[in-house]
Formats: C-alpha cells, sequence, structure tokens
C-alpha cells in the first residue's frame, strides 16, 4: 500500500549490476520512505548503495525489483518522457562535483530549470534573484562557474535544486569535495532551507560530522539498511 | 532559445578545435565557390561568345530546313528576307537581325587549293557584335572598307598559312552554285583572323554576304540570325517571334541559341560535372571535420550532458543543443566562406591573369570568377546542412546514454 503522504516511497527494491559476466548486488530489499518537510541522511561506507538509492529516487536508474513510487505512483513501469517531466518538475540535485554548466553565469544555471519549466521570463528573474539570495550569491550571478571558489559552486547548485520549488532535493555527497568551513556553510544552508522554507532533503554522506547533522539517518552496508535513527530535531 | 544559446557557447570551449573545423569548413566551401565561380564565368563567357559570333539569340530558317536533306546548297534558304528581318526588328528586346549564308568551298593560290568553310556575313552588322572570344572587329571593317566591291576575303590564319598568302594578295574561291553547276571568283584578302580554335583557323574564310550570294548565284541566305539586348528575353522573344510568323503566314521555323550550340552544352556539362565532383569531395571532408568535432565534444561533456538530462532536458532537447552547434559551424563556415571567396574573386580578377590555352584552342583566357548570389547561398545552406548532418550521429550517441552512466563518466 502507498502512503498518500510520502514523496517518495521504496518497496522492496533491489538493483543488480553487471560487471563484465559477474552480477553485482548492489541493493537488497530496500524500503524507505521520504515524507514532506524530511532532512534525511544516507549513511554508510562507499559501494554500501547510498548514490544507488539516490539514482533511483531521482528517477534516473530503473530498480532490477520492487517499486519506487513518487507521489503516491509507481514510477518503474512509467516512460522516459513522463520521467522526465518529473525530474523537471518535482526533484532537484545537487552534485558532489557540482555539476554546473561552465558556459553559462551562475544567473543562468540556476535559471535553467526554470527554463525547462516554462516559467515566464519576469518570474524566473525574480525566482533566480530569490534563489540567488538565499544562498549568498547575489553579487556573484554574471560570473561563470570557473570564477567561483568550490563553496561558491556548491552554493549556485543548491540554489539551481531549489528555485523550482521541488518536493524533493537529493545531494549525493554535497560536500565532498569542499574543506570543513565550506563544507559547513553548505550544511548551514541546506539545513535552513529545510527548516525555513520547508525544504525536503534526502543526501548521503560518509563523513560522522555531516551524518550527524540529519534528522533521520539511514544506515546502509552492503546495500541493505542496517538501521534508521532519528535525531529528533536537531537540523 | 537556452539550447541554442548552449550550442553557441560551447563552441568556444575548444577553440583551437572549432578554429581547425571552421577553417576546413571555410577553405573548402570557399574554394567551392571560387570553382563555381570560375565555371560559371567560362560557361557565361562561351554562352555569350556563341551567341555573339556564331548562333545568335534565335536562329529563323525555312519551315523545311530540318525536315528534308538539300540536295543542292540553300535548296531551304530563306527568301525574301527583308521584310521578315524589319517585321523581327519591330519587337520588344530585339537589338539586330542579320542573315547569314554558310557554304563549303576550295580557296586556291593559283598552285595549290585547300577546302574550307566559308561563311557569307554583313559586316557592318557582325561588327556590332561582341563576346568574349570573338573576332576582332578589324576584320570587318576591312572586309566593309571597299564599299560596293564584294570581291574581298577573310581567311582564317592557318587557312592564309597554308596557302602562303597575306592581306592584299589574291586568291581563287570554288564552289558550286545554288543552280548545282561550278563557280569561281578571284577575291583580294582583306585580312586574316585567328578565330576560337586552331583548327577553325585552317579552315575558316568570311566573306561580305553579297560576295556569297553572288557565287553561288542566289539571292537566298542559309539563315537569320537574332540578337537580344539580353539572353535572358529567349523564350519570350522567341514566343513573339512565333506568333509573328503566325499571324503574318512566314513560312519559318525557329531555334534557340542552347539547341544550336553543341560546343557549349559539352562545355557547360563538363564543368557541371567537375564542380559535382569538387562538390562531394568538399562536403564529405566538412563532413567528417565536423562530424569529429562533434564527437569530441559529445565525449569530453558526457557528465554535463547526464546532468542536463537529470535535472529535466529532454533528450530532444539536448539533441537540439548539439545540432545547433553543428549549424554554427556551418553558417559561421559558410558566411566565412562566402567572404573569402568575395575576396578572392574581386583580387583575382583584378589580376587579370590569362591561362595558358587548352589542347585545341588558339588563344589563352583569362582566370576570372562570377559569384552569382543564388549559387552562393546554395553551397552555403549545402555547407549548413552539411554540418548539421554531421552532428546527428555522434549526439544520438549523447541523447542515448543512460543518465546514470553519463553522470559516472570520467
Amino acid at each position: 500500500m502507498s502512503n498518500p503522504a510520502a514523496v517518495v516511497e521504496m518497496a522492496a527494491v533491489s538493483k543488480d549490476y553487471r560487471l563484465g559476466k559477474t552480477e553485482v548486488a548492489a541493493l537488497r530489499d530496500i524500503n524507505l520512505e521520504i515524507r514532506p518537510g524530511d532532512f534525511t541522511v544516507l549513511a554508510g561506507p562507499s559501494g554500501s548503495g547510498k548514490t544507488t538509492i539516490l539514482n533511483l529516487v531521482g528517477l534516473i536508474d530503473r530498480p532490477t525489483s520492487g517499486e519506487v513510487r513518487f507521489d503516491g505512483r509507481d514510477t518503474v513501469s512509467r516512460g522516459p518522457s513522463a520521467l522526465t517531466s518529473l525530474r523537471r518538475d518535482r526533484i532537484g540535485y545537487i552534485f558532489q562535483m557540482f555539476n554546473l554548466v561552465p558556459v553559462l553565469n551562475v544567473f543562468e544555471n540556476v535559471e535553467y530549470p526554470l527554463v525547462l519549466g516554462r516559467v515566464p521570463a519576469r518570474e524566473r528573474r525574480r525566482r533566480v534573484l530569490d534563489a540567488l539570495d538565499k544562498v549568498g550569491l547575489t553579487g556573484r550571478n554574471r560570473h561563470r562557474p570557473s570564477e567561483l571558489s568550490g563553496g561558491e559552486r556548491q552554493r549556485a547548485s543548491i540554489a539551481r535544486a531549489v528555485v523550482k520549488k521541488p518536493a524533493l532535493v537529493l545531494a549525493d555527497e554535497p560536500t565532498a569535495n569542499l574543506d570543513s568551513a565550506a563544507g559547513a556553510v553548505v550544511l548551514d544552508l541546506m539545513r535552513k532551507l529545510n527548516r525555513e522554507e520547508g525544504v525536503t532533503f534526502l543526501f548521503s554522506s560518509h563523513d560522522p560530522r555531516i551524518v550527524e547533522a540529519g534528522r533521520r539517518v539511514v544506515r546502509l552496508r552492503d546495500g541493505r539498511i542496517e538501521g534508521v535513527s532519528d535525531n529528533g530535531g536537531r537540523s | 532559445m537556452i539550447f541554442l544559446k548552449l550550442g553557441f557557447r560551447s563552441l568556444f570551449r575548444q577553440k583551437r578545435r572549432t578554429a581547425v573545423s571552421l577553417l576546413v569548413l571555410t577553405f573548402g566551401i570557399g574554394c567551392l565557390l571560387l570553382t563555381d565561380s570560375h565555371s560559371r564565368y567560362i560557361n557565361w563567357g562561351l554562352r555569350e561568345s556563341t551567341i555573339h559570333s556564331e548562333t545568335g539569340h534565335i536562329q529563323v530558317f525555312q519551315q523545311d530546313f530540318f525536315l528534308r536533306e538539300e540536295s543542292r546548297v540553300l535548296e531551304f534558304g530563306l527568301e525574301d528576307v527583308e521584310v521578315l528581318r524589319n517585321e523581327m526588328l519591330r519587337l520588344k528586346n530585339v537589338s539586330l537581325v542579320q542573315a547569314r549564308i554558310d557554304f563549303m568551298g576550295l580557296v586556291s593560290n593559283g598552285e595549290k587549293s585547300v577546302a574550307c568553310l566559308g561563311q557569307g556575313v554583313e559586316p557592318g552588322l557582325e561588327k556590332r557584335l561582341r563576346g568574349l572570344f570573338r573576332m576582332p572587329a578589324a576584320i570587318y571593317d576591312a572586309l566593309a572598307a571597299r564599299g560596293d566591291d564584294v570581291h574581298v576575303i577573310a581567311l582564317g590564319a592557318g587557312l592564309a598559312r597554308s596557302l602562303g598568302v597575306k592581306a592584299g594578295d589574291s586568291v581563287t574561291f570554288m564552289s558550286t552554285t545554288a543552280a548545282g553547276a561550278l563557280n569561281a571568283m578571284d577575291l583580294t584578302v582583306a585580312a586574316t583572323f585567328r578565330g576560337f580554335s586552331s583548327e577553325y583557323d585552317e579552315r575558316a574564310a568570311v566573306v561580305p554576304l553579297g560576295t556569297a550570294q553572288l557565287l553561288l548565284d542566289t539571292a537566298k541566305v542559309k539563315s537569320l540570325i537574332v540578337t537580344l539586348d539580353a539572353t535572358e528575353k529567349t523564350d519570350a522573344v522567341f514566343d513573339r517571334i512565333g506568333r509573328l510568323a503566325r499571324d503574318k503566314g512566314f513560312p519559318i521555323v525557329l531555334k534557340k541559341w542552347h539547341e544550336r550550340a553543341l560546343y557549349y552544352r559539352q562545355v557547360e556539362g563538363f564543368y557541371k560535372q567537375v564542380t559535382g565532383f569538387m562538390s562531394v569531395v568538399l562536403f564529405l571532408i566538412i563532413f567528417f571535420s565536423t562530424s569529429n568535432t562533434i564527437l569530441m565534444a559529445v565525449v569530453e561533456r558526457t557528465p554535463e550532458i547526464g546532468t542536463l538530462l537529470a535535472l529535466g532536458t529532454s533528450r530532444r532537447q539536448t539533441l537540439t543543443t548539439f545540432l545547433s552547434e553543428g549549424l554554427f559551424i556551418g553558417l559561421i563556415g559558410g558566411a566565412l566562406a562566402a567572404a573569402f571567396a568575395f575576396l578572392a574573386t574581386r583580387g583575382l580578377n583584378a589580376l587579370n591573369i590569362i591561362l595558358p590555352p587548352p589542347p585545341g584552342l588558339a588563344d589563352g583566357y583569362p582566370l576570372s570568377f562570377r559569384m552569382s548570389g543564388a549559387s552562393t547561398a546554395l553551397i552555403g545552406l549545402g555547407a549548413v546542412a552539411a554540418s548539421s548532418l554531421a552532428s546527428i550521429l555522434p549526439t544520438l550517441r549523447a541523447v542515448r546514454m543512460r543518465i546514470v552512466d553519463a553522470l559516472g563518466h570520467i
């Protein structure tokens, strides 16, 4: 049964990869639910399945078995264009390597998801400037990504993820390529957006300091959920 | 719009590679435009020369001329041509109507006789014609210089050399009259000339129309040559003369210049083949060069493609981005090529370079160019199409990639 209150549900999800002639089980029987306003961290060592879960929840990969439901609807049976629409309208991404488009400036990078969503130009401008203000990049909107520090790039990436007001923001090791100070700034920003704007986050990390910041921590090992702990209102 | 912006700006990521692609395209298309412009000049020059020295725009014959074989010279010649000539001269765009007779005969210096092709012309009208390969007007001045004295002849340089005669010498011209009898006239060599080809020079003789009619003992002419103020008016005037003939009952048949210009058609066909072959080769070079540029771009930007797809960009939109890169390469390269060809043709035309004569021809010809706006646009569009098409395969490879694979690509 699907939970109508959940943004995303994974039910009995398994994912196998083929490496040459070897079948590798990346995920085994995963059951996970993300509700609106969650600030959930996927914790675990490398190879535990964190990124695979984010890929499946982010609808950029399909499970070998099981169901991934978004907004209560199964996604596994849906066609590529329907998944593209869901990604465009409902999901925001923050990448470990920032993944900003180098030939677009900060403003244009943040504006990009709104262009895809056919938001009118004036509304786009208002929302982009608002998002840049929230991440503290107001004065940098004409800069190209190559002219920004790592922390600034990740903040631009966060602005790009939240500007379209998605149902869920996914972040794969968002602080892994940042020094501790910049990482702390990024984490604080995510927490603030969650607390003040109600943005739902699902992110991964193997850094204990980042993991501690999660309101809910899903611990993974060898493709299975080892345990789920609730840190209460610490975020 | 954002996808075109992405495509355009991406051209400047790998400036050197883009520059090489643009250079290939600019010089490839530029050279093709130069070849096309030169063949246009040759075709134009040959066309105008053929029209003004040989065929006119329209030729008028007696109605049976092409239906039956003549058993005697000028059996199917035109009679009483002055009425028809005056009617045609009244038509719009007709600038000249002249009569001609072609005949065969022997020309002799008293010791040696050489077969030749004679042409009876109206020197005063002939000299008004000008073509690229036209014989100098001085020949017609020389033929007309003696006024009513029709005992003159101009000989091709090769023929004069063969007979060992020069201007001022006398020769005897023998031919068969329209009635089938043998006739001969003593003529003074008024001039010698070099025509379009050395083979022609060895056999050609030109006499005033009256001389030819006297020699052939006839008042007929073989044809009337109608020259217009512009070649492009040929079809319209052809129709007008046809209507005139029907209305006034002239027993004539008409031929357009193109039907009577076998050599021109052969040359035109030859240059079309050369330009066509070069087009295929150069477009293939452009295709593979652009394809390589886009393929490299796709490989290098695979993670970026993954990012854009993850953000909700559709595969069609991603395709648009990369296709637009090929399109921009084609547009920029095509524009640069047109500018290059324009400057090169202007510069080369100004240098007045004369190329050596081709085999069988007497004189060299100028290395000149005639650029055509329509042709430039067509070739430019071809370049844009080739570079856009070249982008399709590598781009399809990009958009078919699984997003997770693209994001993880190093």
